[in-house]
């Protein structure tokens, strides 16, 4: 008896199945690409290391263009596939990459690069110096996305092929930083024979980096392979790498926990706290973007007044937003975000300014506004350090009687009111995009309202400053020139800056070789990858 | 019949055009600049040439009429047009992204079925035991216990403590199936609970309900076994509102993976539209809601139907 | 038998009225029972475990859990009450409206609310918030608009039957204005119908709210929220269990609580349905 109703109930089950799999159906799925070549089992080598090393990113690319720059993790994607003529190496030194020398004119408007004879595209053909035009060409043309565009038409740049591997470009005017422009990653030499063969660069890779680019699960992965052919030899040390796209961070961080990646990176102040208590892992953080303040310097705003923005300059608790927004991980800034050594400086203007209440509200009155004022501070709640930073700027400037509303939008809204300038005051984390001090021009330079720039500040002092940096090409006087323009700008106070933040990755202790550099060099993380050795673990 | 068949399917083309067109203009007013979001994700100074060569490039410099137009000729071609962010038709980031939200809804389901069918048949026949009464208290738990909850407890459990399974994660079948299924037990047994306690109160409930029907007592008063009235007469009776529910249960399970599909980094065509609409991909949203919409209207649109085929007051 | 006193005999009712009492009286009071400020940041002792002070312990930014959680019931409570407020009475007004009215009219006003529920609730409500931003406020809108067409239904179905009953046939006759009809004499007709419909769309109101703040879609920080609070906790499962499990525990609770209330009501004001159970 017992056994019949055991029976009955088996069988009701299958039946209720049968009728499941009516409505059902789509369970399984067939995925055409059977011989994925960076999959996820492979043999281990003899030598006691493993052959693919597993990253987990927080970003999935939108794009693979490797001249437009959207984001961090992707360019450090990227730079594994491409590279450019020069790059910087593990010390910061600009050297030579696709280029084998180069030579620079005595007028200093003609770079005339030789390109290294064993350096090929991952497709076997050699790269010329055609096809270097073909890429900076590309970067320049009307119709172009490329995100360093304006620094190259802005030195009035043409490139001409002298022969197959010679390659010169000439300067309308002397660009002391032209150099740097090209060891950005997005100045990446693709091949004009693949893309002319109509080959979608924005969803497939090509180029004569260590890596060449096997394939791209959307939502899921891309895997890369090391390239036989790569000039560097015995390079790279793992021969495969995945970049899993783990866009939540507490997922990203788990996975690595749990063993399922190897690397991750974009991690928060606070996981590296936690980070740093586990003997199982290594944490690299280095000093990296900083976190500052643009006012909307519109003609009839309070911040049009440059006393204004130097009260807000004095009065922001700077400790607290590093307590707060990064867990105590930072470093305060009272000045110029500049490296000590970089074009002369001294550290003469670290404590320009500093926490003064009474200094605060005298400027205010100065500027005419004894009992303060209010406005908005755009910020977003989408990224936890950008929100803590705007409430604490908020009461630092309640305590000088200005009275703050903090917007907090998503990103994609903030971004776009950043662009247009609709905003008093907006919370930024940025960074200088080369290592020349040239680097402040698109930040403090007039012109168009834009995003890394206050809208409607203008100081001629300060454009011509810039300009002359630019095109002087004596160090000493360069030095003297920025000197001059560091302090103005502190006076003028257009942006103001609050804190270093730290830009961190972190790896199971069995990864070697993975190491970065810090400041503008630390958004350029993939230039080591091509080192690293995985441990067996 | 066929009258009523044909009004309700016109009626179902009738709303998905509507939701359709509804998000299509609703997206035109929504702050965010998908253009921005493609030159510059993390904030710094986007080239003005740059970006009017992208504008033109998306056709976003066009009267939102045209733009309307447009994608709804698209539409009539099965064409919905090309992601800004994955870069290729949106067709494709769908075709790609639904399977593993279905297989997801799909497996949880069948759980839910395996679990909550014969539970809500002993909770029936043993109705008012002990059994009966601890089987009711864990389906109102299974209602109240929001996915991500007992998603995040099922991961400190056999993940982070017993180190049984992989927190999260996505692996294609092409690339092993033990690592495939590994990574689906966590997310479909968290999605599957809920909708076990919903399969186990109907079944039970509708259980009772032909157990105590006129065609049933009077087989049993004329002796035939307890187990042969249970298999043939009740469990007729009683199967076709459960696959009703479950029917519908469907179209809520794919809406209700965006919590599941967060949780464990699944990336199915929930998380798909989440990234969307922070890029402010439009012809991506556009068409993850289409399609999700469109499963949603006709799941119910064959209920309905289903119900005006066993019930004609129903039509 | 009177429906307070099936009521209290109902031992569904009595087990969820126990947790519901005291969770409503701290949302309507919360804020004078605690100690310390929810918002304030105390750098130097994050994630501290329960202590006299912190009888839950702190979260990242080292605030008070205790103190976040009884004040983090208050969105939940204002959004799945608030919402669900909106949703009856607009849906009902309609409902009643569409079923007494033309044909016609009806019609047409019921397939407009009708496209609501063409949407998954969750999608829309994010797309809503993506249009309007985040916020308390957006919410209880968000909530309203998604279950207007469940009570709009409720009323128009049970107007539609009533419309050609004689009593209000009569009254029609006697010159009683369509306003009157309609509070008046259908209105209490369908008021059990609406209560269970009520306490339903509460529970849903509660985890929508909870899963948009978790996704960081509802509720903007610093204020708390519960759902937010789980999505900040995940973080830190592995360290700081009670930071997960404090906010995890109540919301399944208040959800637990709402489902057996639901359940509850179904049975003393439904009797046709409790026969099934």
């Amino acid at each position: 008896m017992k056994m019949k109703k055991l029976l009955s109930i088996a069988l009701s089950l299958a039946l209720s199945l049968g009728l499941l799999a009516g409505c059902g159906g789509g369970g399984s799925q067939s995925s055409g690409s059977q011989a994925t070549s960076g999959s996820l089992e492979t043999a281990q080598p003899a030598d006691g290391t493993v052959d693919t090393l597993l990253v987990g990113t927080s970003v999935e690319p939108s794009t693979l263009d490797p001249h437009i720059h959207s984001n961090v993790s992707t360019r450090f994607l990227l730079q594994n596939i491409y590279r450019g003529l020069v790059g910087y190496n593990l010390d910061g030194e600009i050297q030579c990459e696709v280029a084998d020398s180069y030579v620079i004119s005595d007028d200093n408007l003609t770079y005339t690069f030789t390109l290294k004879d064993n350096v090929t595209f991952h497709d076997g053909t050699p790269v010329t110096a055609e096809d270097v035009k073909y890429s900076f060409d590309r970067i320049m043309a009307d119709d172009s996305t490329a995100t360093y565009k304006s620094y190259f038409t802005g030195a009035g740049t043409t490139v001409n092929v002298v022969d197959d591997k010679t390659v010169e470009f000439v300067l309308a005017e002397p660009c002391a930083p032209f150099l740097e422009y090209l060891s950005l990653p997005e100045s990446a030499i693709i091949s004009k024979a693949w893309m002319e063969a109509g080959n979608d660069i924005a969803t497939s890779a090509m180029g004569c980096g260590p890596y060449q680019f096997v394939s791209w699960d959307r939502g899921l992965q891309i895997d890369v392979q090391g390239y036989d052919g790569y000039y560097k030899e015995g390079l790279p040390k793992t021969k495969n790498v995945s970049f899993i796209f783990y866009l939540d961070e507490t997922t990203r961080n788990n996975a690595l926990l749990t063993g399922e990646v190897d690397l991750i990176d974009y991690v928060s102040a606070t996981a590296v706290t936690q980070f740093e208590g586990n003997s199982d892992v290594s944490v690299y953080s280095r000093q990296g973007a900083f976190m500052m303040l643009e006012f909307n310097c519109e003609e009839g705003s309070p911040f049009a007044d440059y006393r204004v923005r130097q009260a807000v300059a004095y009065a922001i608790d700077r400790e607290a937003v590093i307590e707060t927004a990064f867990n105590g991980r930072g470093e305060a800034l009272y000045g110029f975000p500049t490296i000590a050594g970089q074009q002369g400086y001294n550290g003469e203007f670290d404590n320009y300014f500093s926490r003064d209440l009474d200094k605060a509200k005298e400027l205010l009155a100065e500027a005419g506004y004894p009992d303060g004022f209010s406005c908005n501070i755009l910020s977003t709640s989408d990224y936890s350090f950008h929100e803590q930073t705007a409430l604490v700027v908020q009461s630092s400037l309640a305590e000088i009687g200005i009275e703050v509303t903090a917007d907090l939008p998503d990103w994609a809204t903030r971004i776009e009111r950043s662009n247009t300038g609709d905003y008093d005051m907006i919370v930024c984390g940025t960074i200088g995009k080369i290592l020349d001090m040239d680097w402040a021009t698109i930040f403090y330079q007039s012109g168009e309202v834009r995003m890394d720039a206050s809208p409607y500040f203008a100081d001629e002092e300060i454009d011509s400053l810039l300009y002359q940096g630019r095109t002087t090409l004596d160090e000493t006087a360069r030095e003297e020139i920025y000197q001059q323009f560091r302090e103005r700008a502190l006076e003028m106070s257009p942006l103001v800056f609050i804190c270093y933040r730290e830009q961190a990755f972190v790896s199971g202790n069995y990864v070697q070789n993975f190491d970065f550099l810090s400041g503008s060099l630390s958004q350029q993380a993939g230039i080591c990858l091509e080192q690293v050795v995985v441990n067996e673990h | 019949m066929g009258k009523f068949f044909l009004k309700r399917i016109l009626t179902a083309i009738v709303q998905i055009f509507v939701v359709v067109s509804i998000v299509f203009f609703s997206l035109q007013i929504m702050p965010g600049d998908p253009v921005l979001m493609m030159l510059s994700r993390d904030g710094s100074a986007v080239d003005q040439e740059a970006y009017d060569a992208l504008e033109a490039e998306l056709g976003l410099d066009q009267p939102v009429m045209t733009q309307y137009t447009s994608w709804l000729a698209g539409l009539v071609h099965g064409d919905l047009g090309k992601s800004y962010g994955e870069n290729r038709p949106v067709v494709d980031a769908i075709g790609d992204r639904l399977p593993r939200t279905l297989e997801l809804a799909v497996v949880a389901l069948v759980l839910a079925c395996i679990i909550g069918i014969p539970l809500g048949i002993i909770s029936a026949v043993r109705r008012g035991g002990i059994l009966d009464l601890l089987l009711t208290l864990i389906s109102s738990l299974g209602n109240s216990v929001p996915v991500f909850v007992l998603g995040y407890i099922l991961v400190l459990i056999f993940s982070l403590n017993m180190e049984m399974l992989p927190s999260s994660g996505f692996v294609p079948l092409a690339r092993g199936l033990e690592n495939h299924v590994l990574r689906l037990i966590l997310p479909s047994v968290t999605l599957a609970f809920g909708v076990a306690a919903s399969v186990l109160r109907m079944t039970r409930s509708s259980m009772l309900e032909s157990l105590g029907s006129e065609s049933v007592r009077p087989l049993r008063a004329k002796g035939l076994s307890k187990s042969k009235v249970y298999l043939k007469h009740v469990m007729r009776n009683m199967l076709i509102p459960v696959v009703t529910i479950i029917g519908l249960q469907l179209g809520n399970l794919i809406a209700g993976t965006v919590l599941c599909e967060a949780v464990f980094n699944w990336p199915g065509i929930a998380t798909l539209l989440v990234d969307a609409i922070n890029n402010r991909d439009y012809p991506l949203i556009q068409g993850c809601m289409l399609v999700l919409s469109a499963i949603f209207i006709l799941t119910n649109m064959v209920v309905d139907l289903l119900y005006g085929l066993l019930d004609p007051r129903a039509r | 038998m009177s429906v307070l006193k099936q009521c209290v005999r109902n031992k569904k009712f009595l087990l969820s009225a126990i947790i519901l009492i005291p969770l409503l009286f701290v949302a309507l009071f919360g804020n004078l029972l605690i100690s310390h400020d929810p918002l304030e940041i105390h750098a130097t002792q994050t994630l501290a475990p329960p202590s006299q002070e912190y009888p839950m312990g702190t979260d990242e930014y080292g605030r008070c859990i205790a103190c976040r959680l009884v004040v983090g019931i208050q969105p939940t409570m204002i959004v799945a009450f608030g919402g669900t407020i909106i949703a009856m009475a607009a849906g009902s007004l309609l409902g009643l409206l569409a079923g007494y009215t033309k044909d016609a009219i009806g019609n047409a006003i019921m397939r407009v609310v009708d496209v609501i529920l063409c949407f998954p609730s969750i999608l829309l409500a994010m797309l809503v918030v993506g249009l309007w931003g985040k916020g308390v406020v957006n919410l209880v809108v968000v909530v309203g608009i998604l279950y207007t067409p469940h009570f709009c239904r409720i009323a128009y179905s049970s107007t539609r039957k009533l419309r050609k009953m004689e009593y209000v046939e009569s009254q029609q006759l006697l010159g009683a204005s369509t306003m009157r009809i309609l509070l008046k004499t259908l209105l209490p007709n369908i008021v059990s119908s609406l209560i269970i419909q009520f306490s339903l769309t509460v529970s849903s109101g509660i985890l929508l709210e909870s899963g948009l703040s978790f996704l960081g879609l509802g509720v903007v920080p610093p204020a708390p929220s519960w759902g937010q609070m789980i999505g900040d906790a995940r973080a830190y499962i592995a360290l700081n269990g009670q930071y997960m499990f404090w906010p995890s525990l109540f919301l399944c609770l208040t959800i637990l609580s709402t489902n057996l209330m639901g359940d509850a009501l179904r049975d003393v004001l439904d009797p046709k349905l409790k026969k099934s159970f």
